[in-house]
């Protein structure tokens, strides 16, 4: 059985109730939501509005008609910036973003959207008087502020409580990318002052794939990207005025919602403090055994500072992608080499073009998981050593 | 599908007339989902249905939680007419 250490790029394995919900609704309940009048496409729209009110519950969201299904956290960050964001509108954001949220922003550049990227120090870290500093620079006050939470590159935790409630007291826009804190990291939208929430369901929350959301604090109405049947207002040549409708085109996936719900309600059940702690004691058992290790460099916050559920690191003369595929082949140990879909981050702590080799456990990874990449970290050093020796 | 003396109340939004079904039966009041009538459907596809007894008590629910419906329809000698949006109508 091979040792999964890439959940920050998506949870493996779900826990069992996911599987459970995932199978009883394909098997009962795999309807089309909102749309049909008889019994059982009423028992999905039903179930799909309950997930929606999970969603709400769980990060203090007063409306879940504010909640509208995306595919990923990527897709629900490209309805924010291009359904709010107009010509002439200033945007800030950070050099430690993933391309979720730079791509998007690199195309909006060239539509006439002033973009300025507050840089993070070497540990990835950005502080809240840098953004403010940079929303009311030049005069000229920002739109809107958006970063990711939490770096998929280095674990950084942006200080969102900070900034949140400073820019709802400008009046600016504050936007949260939390495909990496959901299901890991306290969030509350109404005291963190976030009016867009973009998260993935298949990584923290324990969904499956294919899911994720956008939260829309009220009187924000974006234009869609895409265009098509939404079970409602079907006279009208126009996309409807309400959400979450107006931004959710087509079907629905409810049985893959039904296992985010799943996911969710695990992740509540166990509480983001144990399952925090839990990541936090495989990261520093870790991070310690590598210190050991000649020649490591570990990359992001140091072992005071806070750090989300993943640890990076490169080793000096090496290619990181010849080392996770010697972790893979030959001793079925799964990690993720190479820039994560994050080069400006990795331009910011210094570690391109290579980029790092990043673990991230999850939840049902043990402390023999890291032992088993500390001995196999170490045979594959030794090997090296002894050949260039 | 719809008596004479039912009502029937539109949204404008699937999601609405979701949270409000559900709303509404956590509070004991007796409502169903039923596809919305041919010649008053033009904003949602689901109506929800009660008996005009209940209206008051539908609407002072629906209102404390800020939802409040597009249309409102009642059923009169096998005719179906728009009724105004309050809580009591004769």
């Amino acid at each position: 059985m091979a040792i999964y250490l890439d959940n920050a790029a998506t949870t493996f394995p779900k826990p069992e109730s996911v599987y459970h919900a995932l199978d009883q609704t394909g098997r009962q309940l795999a309807i089309s939501p909102g749309r049909g009048s008889y019994s059982l496409a009423l028992e999905a729209g039903r179930l799909v509005y309950e997930v929606r009110e999970t969603v709400a519950e769980f990060f203090n969201i007063p409306d879940p008609s504010r909640v509208v299904f995306t595919a990923n956290a990527t897709e629900a960050i490209n309805l924010a910036l291009f359904g709010l964001l107009r010509p002439g509108d200033r945007v800030i954001s950070t050099t430690m973003e993933h391309n979720a949220v730079s791509r998007p922003l690199q195309v909006l550049e060239s539509r006439g959207i002033e973009i300025e990227r507050v840089p993070a120090n070497t540990t990835g870290q950005v502080s809240a008087a840098a953004i403010r500093e940079a929303v009311t620079n030049g005069g000229k006050i920002a739109r809107m502020v958006v970063l990711s939470h939490c770096s998929n590159v280095t674990g950084s935790i942006q200080p969102i409580e900070e900034i949140g409630p400073w820019c709802r007291q400008q009046g600016v826009l504050f936007m949260v990318d939390a495909a990496q804190s959901a299901g890991l990291l306290p969030i509350d939208v109404q005291s963190m002052g976030i009016d867009l929430l973009a998260a993935a369901g298949h990584k923290g929350l324990l969904g499956p794939a294919g899911t994720g959301f956008l939260y829309l604090v009220e009187g924000l109405q974006p234009t869609p990207l895409i265009y098509g049947g939404t079970g409602g207002n079907s006279a009208s040549p126009l996309m409807p005025e309400e959400l979450p409708e107006r931004l959710e085109y087509g079907t629905l996936n409810t049985q893959a919602l039904a296992g985010l719900q799943a996911g969710i309600e695990f992740v509540r059940s166990h509480g983001l403090e144990q399952i925090r702690r839990h990541k936090s004691a495989l990261l520093e058992q870790l991070f310690f055994g590598l210190s050991r290790l000649p020649g490591i460099r570990i990359h992001g916050p140091s072992q005071v500072q806070p750090q989300g559920g993943l640890l990076s690191f490169s080793l000096a003369g090496q290619d990181p992608s010849e080392i996770g595929f010697l972790l893979d082949v030959e001793h079925d140990i799964c990690i993720r080499t190479g820039l994560h879909c994050a080069p400006d981050a990795h331009r910011s702590i210094g570690t391109l073009p290579a980029g790092t080799l990043r673990v991230s456990p999850g939840l049902f990874n043990t402390a023999a998981d890291i032992d088993a990449l500390l001995r196999t970290m170490d045979r594959i050093l030794c090997a090296k050593s002894t050949i260039s020796a | 599908m719809i008596a004479d003396g039912d009502r029937i109340v539109l949204f404008n939004s699937p999601t609405r007339v979701m949270k409000a079904e559900k709303l509404l039966r956590k509070a004991g009041l007796v409502c169903q989902l039923i596809p919305a009538p041919r010649q008053v459907a033009e904003c949602c596809a689901l109506a929800l249905r009660f008996a005009a007894t209940e209206q008051t008590a539908i609407f002072n629910e629906l209102a404390a939680a800020n939802l409040t419906p597009r249309r409102l329809y009642g059923k009169h000698q096998g005719l179906l007419s728009a009724l105004e949006l309050t809580s009591e109508n004769e």
